[in-house]
């Protein structure tokens, strides 16, 4: 006979990783046999600086039945358009990749190619400008497109930004009112099954054992359960993606405006970050340690802030790699507890969110079949090892000439995977997305060109058309998008209007 | 300069050389490219010699589009019919069992529609799936209506793909590539000149005519002229053990046609029949151990041929200035109803990588990597019938004695597992199909997904009557298959 249904499922921290566990699966597993407790420790905290996003949080948003507005007031949220890259390709240079599509095929042919050609004659603008989240993100605008803009080229795309927190709060309340138990406690011991190995029950300082049949390690980068209790491994990608620690610090907003987009500027050992909330402007310096110390990042910091530093800087220390196996036995591991990459293109909670799909797709019953582990696991490597290349693109595609850090990327080995599409790429400025990768194709040329790898010759096809035509269907386009920025409000405007948060947290 | 290449040969005609043609003076024409094809006439090589009909999947429409052609126009050229998806008997015991096209219920959140039957206790040995498909009910009821646009319609679910005569097809191909430019040349490539770095120079032709060119295309079908014959690209085999022959055969027919290509196990092989609009074309594949061939032609017919049969695919159809098409690069199973897709997929990607004239390294890469994917799933779905069929013949008992590739291990796993199909990007095949394939073979999961466990059982059971119900009383109302032939051909069989 089939096994009987998982009746406990145990989450191990409440992080944003363990609360986006709960809330979907109280929501998507509602068939009145599961329990779900989810246990964390005030004590030990969380990491929390998880606080910008891409657009399929959006999705997941909505399959929870999320309100888009409430979500923004509860977290003291606002809107990203995309990031911009500040002195990545060199010192003094600038560009954004923005959500959404450039300008739209023609003839079958990519819109890029039309660009490539016409750029090398002098017949087209920046590459951003054929893009409507980037012209907008650069008027600091967001909201509504008036009607005589809105076409298929105009259509928005976004994300969030949002106090990290706030959003684990906000969710412990949706998913404590679908059943789910929290329970506060520091977890000392893990007990395992002595027949096969697999966990048992956490044992809280209290003395309190918690058993189930499903455990979801959210417990951080320690991995309690997927780590120091089943030894799963962990592949160290430093030797790609050299940073290995943060500093980060909350400031006020200072006289600058209200954007609607994350910056990324580059720095001697890393780079910097600024994510402009409601209430104030997060910021953190990623630096590897090998190039710079603990004291002269955190100055650099605090020297490059928009508004009056907030807090005291935190430190956090991290090694960006994968966990070897993400889910092993009953225990599935999500979020940092799951591996780190690098948190330059925001897609942390993203793999949150995609391991929470994947679970459900290939959800157990007490009989745990390797086959299901397997799947899991290897679609878990696929996504990670194709968002690792395209972060990779934005170390190693530098003209740094001079500092270390950055002579190192420019020179280091990269994955045979990237090595291929960077090949078709400076080639004709082909792409081709490998099979389930996250970042569209537009996402790719942004970085790319945006990083000057410019294409020896552009696709051939894209000479069908006689140039004053493609020129003519360039402009239009880029028209259309400006037309459609310039109607949009200001980005503070709308928050303020439809998103305030009640209180100044 | 673009640098497209000057003058691209294409060695043979049929259906695959000339959509390849057509695609390629579309878009290259007006760039100056010169297209020739090297077409020696009589009957088209260039899918196999016992192509001798097309039956598609229903992207056979975005193709024609892509390529501006007009689905009716390829049917009135062709004899073609609708195709509302495929039939099997025999292969396992009890009912026959259709594989729809289209939509097949409906999801609910994360729970996959034929998940939800499994939870309501539906057997894989008896489930019959097609009665919960519009495109289903319509091809058992001898209906048939084009899907609606309007996504809210349940018309909109029903899709479908077409049966079509192999040689009128690509004549109206060969009319478009000709009005498109494309230069017909007469005569057959036998073989081709290198050049010292490898590339080939010119292709030379059985009266010895020598015919320059940059890029080579080979359509010359089972013969591989120039991938096999000048290249030497390996072969690699996926034929069935024990199953090396086939028979083919067009008959008159003026019975209505049904719009579901008929696959039938018998003892000693299998049968497939493809109606068209006043014939009938059948492929018999079989053992030669357990059939000879007049007993084949007996089975078919007076006219049928018999040749070998060895599907399977070439390493590196694109290698130096070389491209193989059609059955030179990839000779699929019938059952996987591949051919015309591949042919115009390999068009079409093709232009997505058209290649400098002096390059095509990093081009032809890519164009390989992609057709592995591709054909490794016409591999697959094939060998899927072949691997869980359960028939007690010896023939049939042989046929499943292979190891099914590290792919379709995985496949087979998740869904004996517990009825789950992976995704895959690059396949030919949707998930849905996946799943109607194990359910047409009768594969029985172990248990199905948990989460449909989540859903109330009675309110379920009610959704999956209503769909039942939705389905059988819309396809009663579409008119009948026949009369949309009459229409579409201008003539009542
Ligand atoms: C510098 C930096 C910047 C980042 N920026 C972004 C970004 O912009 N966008 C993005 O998507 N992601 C970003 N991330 C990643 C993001 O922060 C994490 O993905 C997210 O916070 C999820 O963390 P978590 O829930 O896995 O772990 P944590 O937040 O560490 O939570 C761990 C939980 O486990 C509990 N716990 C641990 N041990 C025990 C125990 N023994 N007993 C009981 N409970 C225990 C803790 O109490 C806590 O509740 C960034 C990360 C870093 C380091």
């Amino acid at each position: 006979m089939t096994p009987p249904p998982i009746r406990d499922v145990v989450i191990v921290g409440g992080g944003t990783a363990g609360w986006m566990a709960a809330a979907a699966l109280s929501r998507l597993i509602a068939n009145g046999v599961t329990r779900i407790t989810l246990v964390e420790s005030e004590e030990i905290g969380i990491v929390g600086v998880g606080e910008a996003t891409i657009p399929p949080i959006r999705q997941f948003n909505e399959v929870l039945g999320i309100d888009e507005r409430e979500f923004l007031k509860a977290t003291q949220g606002s809107y990203k358009l995309g990031i911009e890259f500040v002195d990545w390709t060199r010192p003094g240079h600038r560009y954004i990749h923005p959500f959404g599509p450039f300008g739209a095929d023609m003839n079958a042919v990519k819109f890029h190619q039309y660009w490539l050609k016409l750029h090398r004659l002098g017949k087209a603008t920046d590459f951003a400008e054929y893009n409507l989240c980037a012209t907008a993100a650069y008027q600091n605008r967001f909201g509504a497109i008036a009607a005589q803009y809105r076409s298929p080229l105009t259509q928005l795309h976004w994300a969030y930004h949002f106090d990290a927190s706030l959003y684990a709060r906000f969710l412990r309340r949706y998913s404590e009112a679908r059943g789910v138990t929290r329970q506060e406690g520091k977890i000392i011991q893990v007990h395992q099954r002595s027949e096969d190995g697999f966990i048992a029950s956490v044992e809280l300082e209290s003395g309190q054992r918690i058993e189930g049949e499903l455990f979801i390690d959210c417990s951080g980068f320690r991995g309690l359960l997927i780590e120091q209790t089943l030894k799963a491994g962990y592949e160290d990608w430093t030797h790609w993606l050299p940073c290995d620690r943060a500093v980060a610090v909350p400031c006020a907003h200072g006289e600058g405006e209200f954007t609607p987009y994350t910056r990324s500027t580059a720095r001697e050992a890393g780079w910097q970050w600024r994510i402009p909330l409601q209430h104030r402007i997060g910021n953190g310096y990623v630096y590897s340690s090998q190039f710079i110390s603990d004291d002269e990042a955190a100055s650099t910091l605090m020297a490059n802030l928009d508004g009056e530093a907030l807090a005291d800087p935190r430190p956090l220390r991290f090694v960006t790699g994968r966990r070897k196996k993400a889910w092993v036995k009953n225990c599935i591991a999500l979020g940092l507890a799951s591996g780190f990459l690098e948190p330059l293109e925001s897609t942390s909670i993203h793999l949150i969110q995609s391991g929470i799909a994947r679970l459900l797709a290939l959800f157990p019953d007490s009989g745990f079949s390797n086959v299901e582990i397997d799947e899991y696991n290897r679609l878990t490597d696929q996504q990670i090892a194709a968002i690792r290349d395209f972060i990779i693109l934005h170390y190693h595609a530098n003209e740094r000439a001079g500092s270390p850090l950055w002579d190192s990327c420019r020179h280091m080995d990269i994955p045979e995977t990237l090595a291929r599409k960077l090949a078709l790429f400076r080639n004709r400025g082909r792409l081709f997305r490998y099979e389930d990768e996250l970042f569209a194709e537009s996402s790719w040329y942004a970085v790319l060109l945006g990083q000057n790898v410019m294409p020896q010759g552009h696709d051939p096809l894209a000479d069908a058309a006689p140039v004053e035509d493609a020129a003519a269907a360039l402009e239009e386009v880029r028209a259309m998008v400006r037309g459609a920025a310039a109607s949009m409000p200001l980005h503070a405007d709308f928050i303020n209007q439809h998103c305030r948060a009640s209180t100044a947290a | 300069m673009s640098g497209a290449p000057g003058h691209i040969l294409i060695a043979g005609g049929g259906v695959a050389g000339w959509t390849f043609a057509l695609a390629v003076a579309r878009a290259l024409r007006p760039l100056g490219v010169q297209i020739s094809v090297a077409d020696p006439g009589g009957a088209d090589e260039s899918l196999g010699a016992h192509a001798l009909a097309l039956s598609t999947l229903p992207g056979v429409r975005d193709h024609h589009h892509a390529l501006g052609l007009d689905d009716l126009d390829a049917m009135r050229a062709a004899r073609g019919s609708f195709k509302l998806g495929e039939i099997y008997t025999g292969w396992t015991p009890g009912d026959a069992a259709i594989l729809p096209f289209g939509e097949t219920g409906a999801d609910i959140g994360p729970v996959r529609f034929h998940q939800q039957l499994m939870r309501l206790g539906a057997h894989a040995g008896d489930l019959d799936l097609a009665a919960f498909s519009l495109a289903g009910e319509a091809a058992r009821l001898g209906r048939f209506a084009p899907p609606s646009p309007d996504p809210a319609s349940f018309l909109s679910t029903l899709d479908y793909g077409l049966h079509l005569e192999t040689e009128g097809y690509g004549q109206y191909l060969r009319t478009a590539a000709l009005k498109a430019g494309a230069q017909p040349i007469d005569g057959r490539v036998a073989s081709a000149e290198r050049g010292g770095d490898g590339r080939l120079t010119a292709a030379v032709m059985e009266d010895g005519r020598k015919l320059p060119a940059d890029l080579f295309v080979d359509a010359t079908g089972e013969r591989a002229a120039l991938i096999s014959g000048v290249l030497g690209a390996p072969w690699e085999s996926w034929a069935a053990p024990g199953l090396d022959r086939i028979a083919a055969v067009i008959t008159e027919d003026n019975a209505p046609p049904l719009a579901l290509t008929r696959n039938e196990a018998m003892s000693a092989g299998w049968r497939r029949d493809a109606p068209l609009y006043g014939a009938a074309a059948a492929q018999l594949i079989f053992s030669s151990r357990d059939m000879d061939d007049a007993a084949a032609i007996r089975q078919l017919g007076g006219t049928a041929s018999v040749s070998a049969f060895n599907p399977g695919r070439r390493a590196a159809p694109w290698s130096a200035n070389c491209l193989a098409i059609g059955a030179a690069a990839c000779l699929p199973d019938p059952l996987s109803c591949a051919e015309q897709h591949l042919a115009a997929s390999a068009a079409l990607r093709f232009l997505k990588l058209v290649p400098h004239s002096d390059g095509g390294v990093v081009e032809a890469r890519e164009y390989n990597r992609v057709f592995e994917a591709e054909t490794g799933s016409a591999r697959d779905f094939a060998a899927l019938c072949y691997l869980t069929q359960t028939r007690q013949d010896k023939t049939w008992k042989t046929a499943r004695r292979a190891d099914p590739s590290p792919e379709l291990a995985r496949h087979m796993a998740l869904y004996k597992a517990r009825g789950r199909i992976p995704r895959s990007e690059d396949g030919i095949y949707d998930e849905a199909m996946w799943a109607a394939a194990f359910i047409a073979m009768r594969v029985q999961p172990r248990d199905h997904d948990p989460l449909a466990n989540g859903l109330a059982e009675a309110a379920l059971r009610q959704r999956c009557e209503q769909i039942r119900h939705l389905a059988a009383s819309t396809a009663r109302r579409l008119p009948e298959h026949a009369a949309m032939l009459a229409q579409v051909h201008g003539a009542r069989l």
